[in-house]
């Protein structure tokens, strides 16, 4: 098309200087019309705006002319005019987005995956598992995630905390002594107001008696009381059904109960005002007039109380207010509500010359220091490391390992996806040549590829929630956790899982999808290796996935044989005392513990019991007495913090204690009194004897009370494997004023000896009811959250071996129907079925050896790192490693062989009579 | 095959192009519309109509008669084709007829 012609340019020169008195169009719209015109129009638009122009120029005026002339050009432009070239006439071209097109795109992979049922099947089973487990993880995640986000105005609430500086090391509690409150807001205006929370920290259980109207009395014994100052629920979020939350602790003797516990007490009858008779190892005796009752939150707190009671007018009110020192006691959980807009860090550097101003006097005798510090209420459950705060923290790594774990499951779920449509590209790619030819673009093949990976994943999504729906209780048991989601949140859930199913899908189908679109046709219809060049990286592509998929199940097989280990090392370690055959009965009201001796003496009786013995407290549970015990001429400075148990003569033999030197308290030293005591091991050295012989006769100094050591026993643990063996003193007591008897059963039928005990504890307490527990038992439970841990990570071993075993399944069938000609040919030529298993399965294998390559470092540096919380603890040894893998290489070898050895028995005639 | 419609556009564009005999180009007929209908139908639209006409087979087209005016450079004008006269006289056809069912005193009426 020549577009200028030598008597055109003069035409052109006249017009030029014809109209140059009229200003031109814009330089750049004309610009943009010579280079961007649809293709065969350019001179005629030109030439046709150039008159349009001149037109303009004369009815709109020159500057309308100009802005017209520009905006004709936009749309006239290439990407926005209509393309009207002559090809465009005679061939429509469809819009890659077009309803038609995309409901076609639909039904083409609902063919495939109706087509491929197997391959699809394995494909959705697969992601749904990986799907599931995501999203309960996600659900437990989230609900440690919502912690105290209930409360108003969290982010003002912080919980003051002290740390006991001594000359070994830093002990950060999550407690302050009771007296800390009052000054602290006097000396500081920022502090709105504060509130203190005492756990009943001596009582496993509390009693709780109501008497009704017809004089019955209902007893129950209840866990998770609380002592509360007044100010309480003004802080924290508690659903009232009855009573004023801000009314309801300002009375002493006040008791605030959860609904279920109310419920059980007046059997459903409005409990406001009525009377309960509670006896707490902790607080004393007393009534208490109920105030409140509060419905169990959906949101969890790390304040997780079924009641209340108020401080004041307690037992232990009145035990503090005899110790009004700022340095002892240090049990109390103390929170501030900062004011708007100060901020708690100013207010904690500001603490230190608090503690100079009021802690110093009394911290001189002490022989240690403190500090305060403070931890935001939010921060509570997951960001804080202090082992004994209101309700035993969550833990943040224990999150990430969980997290790690949903990614882990997923990752293996997506890698299979991608490697089983990789896989049968083979099959597929006469299909994509033959849509080429027949004129499909590259983009519109990835349209398709990629709308059948969203389908099957929409369909995996569908089996995931109801797999989730099947799984979530199950999923609770193993966790402890109730999940309370409103149904707001689980629509939002259930989009954001919906989002991340299609995200999978998207990711997982978007590899094949380029793949596969970019075969050359002709070279693909031809027979020949068409995908030579992509086929190659493709396959060792596909090899690193399952290379990455088995390491990951084997790092978790692996992670799976060294925490079983640790956990039968806790369950069957020697404690230093008889776990088995005993059993803790505990006393909780006054006239039960003022029984024991009769007790005893009918217990003792009775044919089926070795031995009885009492303490305050039993190895397992918390011990909450102790006391600086120094030696003879040391000082105060000296002292040794000692955990102290008071027990009866007899409670050591029972418990199977053994001394290593001296003797044990025992009814046939009636001179013993309660300023004997036994030590331990341990005891003994940080006291500075030479040895446990040298230490028996002395004396040992606490205060003003002086023990004479009579024994020494062998070091046993006291509290659970996670904390090293720390000093540990018996005291007798011959008072019978015992929290626990422990029973020393002789083995036989437990049932008829449990109903024995019931009987003899019925004969003597009749107005309680017979509660009893396993001291081995009671032991493991300082292990829950690992057992929990054993159980969630056997599960999720379990399915992530299942994914990849999917994934290899359906690798080794694909390769199988690949080389069913090779494997003709060699059969004919006089291979053996068992030559030809091994020629197939030997690739896998090589794999998953490389996979145990990979995974065993990564496996021994995350459990040493899991190890660390334990003081004792098993080594990692060779053979766990090994005993993975080979677990990794059998059931791999037997998916596959499952294909292999189908194939091996084939008939040669079959495969190779048809070409 | 399914009936080709003129659109009241393309009929307009069709018309004009008929107006204007052997000198339909696209810049003439628009300006033709502007100032002939008091109605301004911009550039582009009488441009994409007439290819449309074009891709219905009512106008063909060839290229010819460069002028100063356009620089020299080349029209493309439009005749009207069978196809596109006999779609006019149709819709001439067509209209006529539901005009005379109008009654007469109606039409009148209306001050026609």
């Amino acid at each position: 098309m020549g577009r200028l012609t030598n008597h055109v340019r003069r035409y052109l020169d006249s017009a030029r200087s014809g109209v140059s008195d009229h200003p031109t169009p814009p330089r750049w719209a004309e610009w943009l019309l010579s280079r961007f015109s649809p293709i065969g129009m350019e001179d005629e638009l030109q030439g046709d705006l150039l008159e349009m122009y001149t037109y303009w120029v004369k009815t709109v005026g020159p500057s309308r002319a100009r802005w017209r002339y520009a905006l004709v050009v936009l749309r006239l432009i290439r990407p926005f005019s209509r393309s009207n070239t002559k090809q465009s006439k005679e061939y429509h071209q469809p819009i890659l987005l077009n309803p038609v097109m995309l409901r076609n795109y639909l039904l083409m992979a609902w063919r495939n995956i109706a087509k491929n049922k197997a391959f699809s099947a394995i494909n959705i089973v697969g992601l749904s598992a990986g799907l599931s487990c995501g999203m309960l993880i996600c659900l437990y995640i989230y609900d440690e995630l919502s912690y105290d986000t209930q409360h108003p105005n969290v982010e003002r609430l912080y919980q003051v905390g002290t740390v006991f500086v001594n000359s070994d090391g830093d002990q950060p509690l999550a407690t302050t002594p009771y007296g800390l409150l009052n000054p602290l807001q006097q000396e500081y205006p920022e502090i709105s107001s504060a509130t203190r929370l005492l756990n009943l920290f001596s009582d496993d259980k509390t009693l709780l008696q109501a008497t009704a109207a017809n004089s019955k009395s209902a007893v129950f014994y209840e866990s998770k009381g609380f002592l509360a100052d007044p100010t309480f629920f003004t802080f924290f979020q508690y659903d009232f059904v009855e009573g004023n939350p801000k009314q309801a602790l300002a009375n002493p003797n006040s008791i605030v109960l959860s609904e279920t516990i109310a419920r059980n007490l007046f059997s459903g009858q409005p409990a406001l005002n009525r009377t309960i008779h509670v006896e707490s190892n902790t607080n004393g005796i007393g009534d208490y007039t109920v105030t409140g009752v509060f419905r169990p939150g959906t949101v969890p707190s790390h304040i997780d109380a079924r009641f209340f009671l108020s401080y004041a007018g307690g037992g232990m009110a009145r035990h503090i207010n005899s110790t009004p020192s700022l340095v002892v006691n240090t049990i109390f959980f103390t929170y501030l509500k900062m004011k708007p807009g100060t901020d708690a860090h100013k207010l904690e550097a500001k603490l230190p010359s608090f503690v100079e101003k009021y802690m110093r006097k009394d911290l001189a005798g002490t022989g240690r220091d403190n500090k305060l510090f403070l931890t935001a209420v939010r921060d509570i459950h997951l960001h804080t490391d202090l082992t004994k705060n209101v309700t035993p923290n969550g833990s943040l790594s224990y999150l990430y390992v969980l997290g790690s774990i949903a990614l882990f499951t997923l990752l293996i779920a997506g890698i299979n996806f991608m490697n089983l449509s990789t896989a049968r590209s083979g099959k597929r790619s006469a299909e994509v040549g033959v849509r080429k030819v027949l004129g499909a673009k590259q983009t519109s093949l990835i349209l398709q590829f990629i709308s059948e990976a969203l389908l099957l994943s929409v369909f995996a999504f569908a089996l995931a929630v109801g797999l989730v729906g099947l799984m979530t209780p199950i999923f609770e048991t193993v966790s402890g956790k109730t999940l309370h989601f409103s149904v707001s949140q689980w629509m939002g859930l259930l989009v954001a899982f919906f989002g991340i199913s299609l995200f999978t899908g998207l990711l997982a189908g978007s590899y094949p999808a380029f793949y596969l679109s970019s075969y050359r046709p002709i070279a693909v219809l031809k027979g020949g290796p068409g995908r030579l060049g992509g086929s190659l990286s493709a396959a060792s592509l596909r090899k690193g996935l399952v290379v990455v998929q088995f390491t990951l199940s084997v790092v978790m097989m692996i992670a799976l044989v060294v925490i079983t280990q640790q956990m039968l090392y806790l369950r069957s370690a020697d404690l230093g005392f008889a776990k088995e055959q005993q059993l803790i009965i505990p006393l909780r009201s006054e006239t039960a513990k003022a029984s024991y001796p009769v007790l005893k003496q009918a217990l003792a009786s009775t044919t089926q019991v070795r031995s009885v013995g009492a303490s305050a407290y039993y190895p397992g549970i918390f011990n909450a007495e102790g006391a600086q015990l120094y030696g003879e001429g040391q000082t105060k400075s000296d002292g040794e913090s000692t955990s102290l148990n008071r027990v009866d003569p007899d409670f050591l033999q029972t418990m199977a204690i053994k001394p290593v030197a001296g003797r044990l308290f025992s009814a046939a030293f009636p001179a013993d009194t309660n300023h004997r005591i036994i030590l331990n091991e341990k005891a003994v050295k940080e006291l500075g004897y030479p040895s446990a012989q040298a230490a028996i006769g002395e004396q040992t100094v606490e205060e003003d009370s002086r023990y004479t050591i009579v024994g020494v026993v062998k070091d046993f643990h006291f509290e659970d494997l996670h904390v090293p063996i720390t000093p540990f003193g018996f005291m007798l007591n011959l008072k019978p004023n015992y929290n626990y008897v422990v029973v020393n059963l002789k083995g036989g039928e437990l049932q008829t000896t449990l109903q024995t005990l019931s009987r003899v504890w019925q004969r003597i307490n009749p107005a309680e009811p017979f509660e009893y527990s396993f001291l081995d038992a009671d032991f493991q439970k300082n292990y829950e959250s690992e057992n929990r841990l054993t159980t969630l990570v056997g599960y999720f071993t379990f399915i992530a071996i299942l994914i990849s075993c999917l994934g290899l399944f359906g690798l080794a069938s694909f390769n199988v129907e690949q080389r069913v000609k090779e494997i003709g040919v060699r059969k004919v030529l006089g291979a053996s079925v068992t030559n030809i298993v091994a020629l197939l399965s030997k690739d896998f294998i090589k794999l998953v050896l490389m996979a145990l390559l990979i995974a065993s470092p990564i496996a021994w540096y995350a459990m040493n790192r899991w190890l660390q919380r334990f003081a004792y603890k098993v080594d990692i040894e060779w053979w766990m490693f090994a005993f993975a893998g080979l677990a990794a290489v059998g059931i791999a070898l037997l998916t596959v062989s499952f294909q292999s050895v189908k194939a091996a028995l084939m008939n040669p005639v079959k495969s190779l009579r048809s070409e | 095959m399914k009936r080709v419609f003129l659109g009241e556009l393309e009929e307009v564009v069709l018309l004009t192009v008929a107006t204007l005999q052997e000198a339909a180009y696209c810049a003439l007929i628009t300006q033709t519309i502007d100032q002939q209908m008091g109605r301004s139908i911009s550039f582009p639209t009488v441009h994409t109509t007439l290819q449309r006409l074009a891709e219905k087979g009512f106008v063909s087209s060839q290229m010819g008669g460069a002028t100063p005016e356009r620089g020299g450079r080349q029209k493309r004008l439009f005749r009207v084709t069978t196809v596109g006269q006999r779609a006019l006289i149709e819709s001439r056809q067509l209209r006529s007829q539901l005009w005379n069912q109008i009654p007469t005193e109606v039409v009148q009426l209306w001050g026609a």
